[in-house]
């Protein structure tokens, strides 16, 4: 489902939730489910989004570490999900996190600057990535980058966070649940019931 | 301010509150509920159909609040003020207990695990059997209509077993077994145990006007179709159709009024402290009565029984601070100040038939309900 429009995703859901009410007496209470749809409606994106907590240098710098760990080559990245604003928000609400970004974002211009005369953000393709990839990879660890690392982990715990919880995100990850069912599904492998044989799973 | 008399005040729409404001509605009399929170709203306060980026906080909740939260019935996928918070109770030091409470109408039986097994024999038995504590003063065949009769309104889903220690009820379809469930019960099987569907108060099939269960999973959070046992959704509309119901909301009852003797002081019901300007009532801030009423929002209650005969409360006659909630105290009921703490077992078998002496009163008047219902003991069910 991973390539489909999320009006035809929408469509199904609506579709699948009015067959399934129309079996039950009780379709008033149905009507409730489909609410949630009207009340929670999403709020359109403002063509240009006003960072909350980090000053523009540290939302630009925000939003290209975001974009460097999760590119958009191929299929949407954070970039398409919004997830610095996302970051940001949560920043902003989070006091126990405001002082671990603003220090891990200057700590990545000040480590930039030592590595290449220039911030973070001003540093070529190649050398931002360069520094991220010691930051990232533990067989690259060097030593001094502890607190680098550590603001790595979290400004990717973040950016996981923001994208996997987007509706971008979601169809990416073909997130199989909010389905509705007529009767409680039960294991389709009649056949092999402690389930030895079926293929092991990619991961 | 009006008083209005009612038959019976019952205080908390929980699964006990909500199941005797049913009872006693449709038997005919006059019941004022009260409870401490608001009702629920199941299209805006359940979101569990919600997708994790129509929710502000995406579904991890403010994290200003998050360490005043009780974990993952009290999230964002549920609405602000249906769970409380700052709750006047203290731990053993070096302790870490939570007492989540629902506030909202319908109580826990909103977010319930819907577990619901019966009693075996060897549980009423069971002191016979390991010689601990006494046995209960009933049987399991004397009890067992009445977990028919509850098992056939709610609606509970299982599979016949035939194990006595868990016997079977009246039940509909299971749920099927699933990937893991098949693992499971083949390991099972190896070590001789067995692995059979749990019963549980969810409906496989659309019961009582009760539409089935859609699966989607997220029970905890609350349903938003009704289509698991909770008082809202299966008792209260019974109730309210009698015309025999007032739903007090935010309504947080204090205390109990008793005369010094412990008994009910007479036919003052309740005083709404903020419209009666604060009457005899005094706030307890950070203290607590025996049930105790905070919050801006909230009117404080003063409840008096409606007590014609010589009825022994179990409420402690004076407010007593809460005892510090660890484990084991909470179940505790506080000894009562005066009358006996122990209840009589011919009173306590009596108890457990008011459900028969309402069913058969059905017909019959008001008074004869009410009469038979002020000679049961109350309050105490430990």
């Amino acid at each position: 489902m991973a390539g489909q429009g999320m009006e035809r995703r929408e469509a199904l859901r609506v579709m699948a939730l009015a067959a399934a009410a129309s079996q039950f007496p009780g379709f008033r209470r149905w009507a409730f489910a489909c609410d949630h749809l009207a009340d929670g409606a999403l709020q359109p994106r403002p063509a240009q989004y006003a960072p909350q907590f980090f000053n523009p240098h540290e939302y630009a710098s925000l939003e290209r570490l975001t974009e460097l760990i999760l590119p958009s080559d191929g299929s949407p990245g954070a970039n398409e999900a919004g997830v610095s604003e996302f970051v940001d928000f949560m920043v902003w609400s989070d006091p126990s996190l405001q002082y671990r970004f603003r220090y891990g974002l200057a700590w990545l211009d000040a480590h930039a600057s030592n590595l290449h005369g220039k911030a973070f953000l001003d540093s070529g393709a190649d050398q931002q990535t360069g520094i991220l990839e010691h930051l990232a990879y533990k067989d690259r660890y060097r030593q001094g980058e502890e607190d680098g690392r550590a603001f790595f982990n979290l400004a990717r715990e973040y950016t996981l966070m923001g994208f996997y919880t987007s509706k971008v995100g979601l169809e990416q990850l073909d997130f199989p649940g909010f389905k509705f069912y007529a009767e409680s599904p039960g294991c389709p492998h009649g056949g092999d019931p402690e389930h030895l044989h079926l293929p092991r799973p990619k991961y | 301010m009006p008083k209005t008399v009612y038959d019976v005040i019952v205080i908390g729409t929980g699964a006990g509150g909500g199941m005797a404001i049913k009872t006693l509605c449709e038997a005919g009399l006059k019941v004022c509920a009260l409870n401490s929170g608001r009702r629920i709203n199941p299209a805006r306060d359940f979101r569990n159909h919600r997708m994790p980026y129509e929710m502000k906080y995406r579904g991890f909740g403010d994290p200003r609040k998050r360490a005043q939260s009780y974990g993952y019935m009290d999230n964002e996928y549920v609405g602000e003020g249906i769970w409380e918070h700052g709750i006047t109770y203290t731990t053993a030091p070096g302790t870490e207990w939570m007492w989540p409470r629902c506030h909202a109408v319908g109580g826990k039986t909103n977010f319930w695990g819907r577990s619901s097994a019966r009693f075996g024999d060897i549980d009423f038995r069971a002191a016979t059997l390991d010689g601990y504590d006494v046995d209960w003063p009933m049987t399991y065949e004397e009890i067992a209509p009445y977990y028919s009769r509850v098992e056939k309104m709610i609606g509970v889903a299982s599979t016949v077993q035939n194990r006595p220690s868990n016997p079977d009820g009246e039940y509909l379809p299971p749920m099927k077994l699933r990937c893991l469930d098949h693992i499971l019960q083949r390991g099972a099987e190896k070590v001789g145990a067995p692995y059979l569907p749990d019963r549980i108060a969810q409906l496989t099939r659309s019961h009582n006007d009760h539409p089935a269960c859609h699966f989607c999973g997220n029970c905890t959070d609350g349903c938003d179709t009704g289509s698991f046992f909770s008082t809202p959704w299966f008792l209260l509309p019974l109730a309210e159709k009698t015309g025999n119901l007032e739903l007090r909301t935010n309504a947080v009852v204090r205390s109990i009024l008793v005369d010094e003797k412990g008994r009910a002081k007479g036919r003052r019901l309740y005083r709404p402290r903020h419209a009666a300007g604060g009457g005899n009532l005094r706030t307890r801030r950070g203290g607590g009565g025996i049930l105790r009423g905070i919050g801006k929002d909230h009117a404080e209650f003063e409840v008096a029984l409606l007590a014609g005969g010589d009825r022994q409360l179990q409420w402690p006659a004076r407010a007593q601070p809460l005892r510090p909630l660890v484990w084991g105290h909470r179940t505790r009921v506080p000894a009562a100040a005066s009358g006996s703490a122990e209840l009589p077992r011919q009173r306590f078998r009596q108890h457990h038939r008011v459900d028969a002496a309402l069913a058969e009163s059905e017909k019959s008047s008001r008074g004869e309900v009410h009469s038979r219902l002020l000679d049961l003991p109350g309050g105490r069910m430990r």
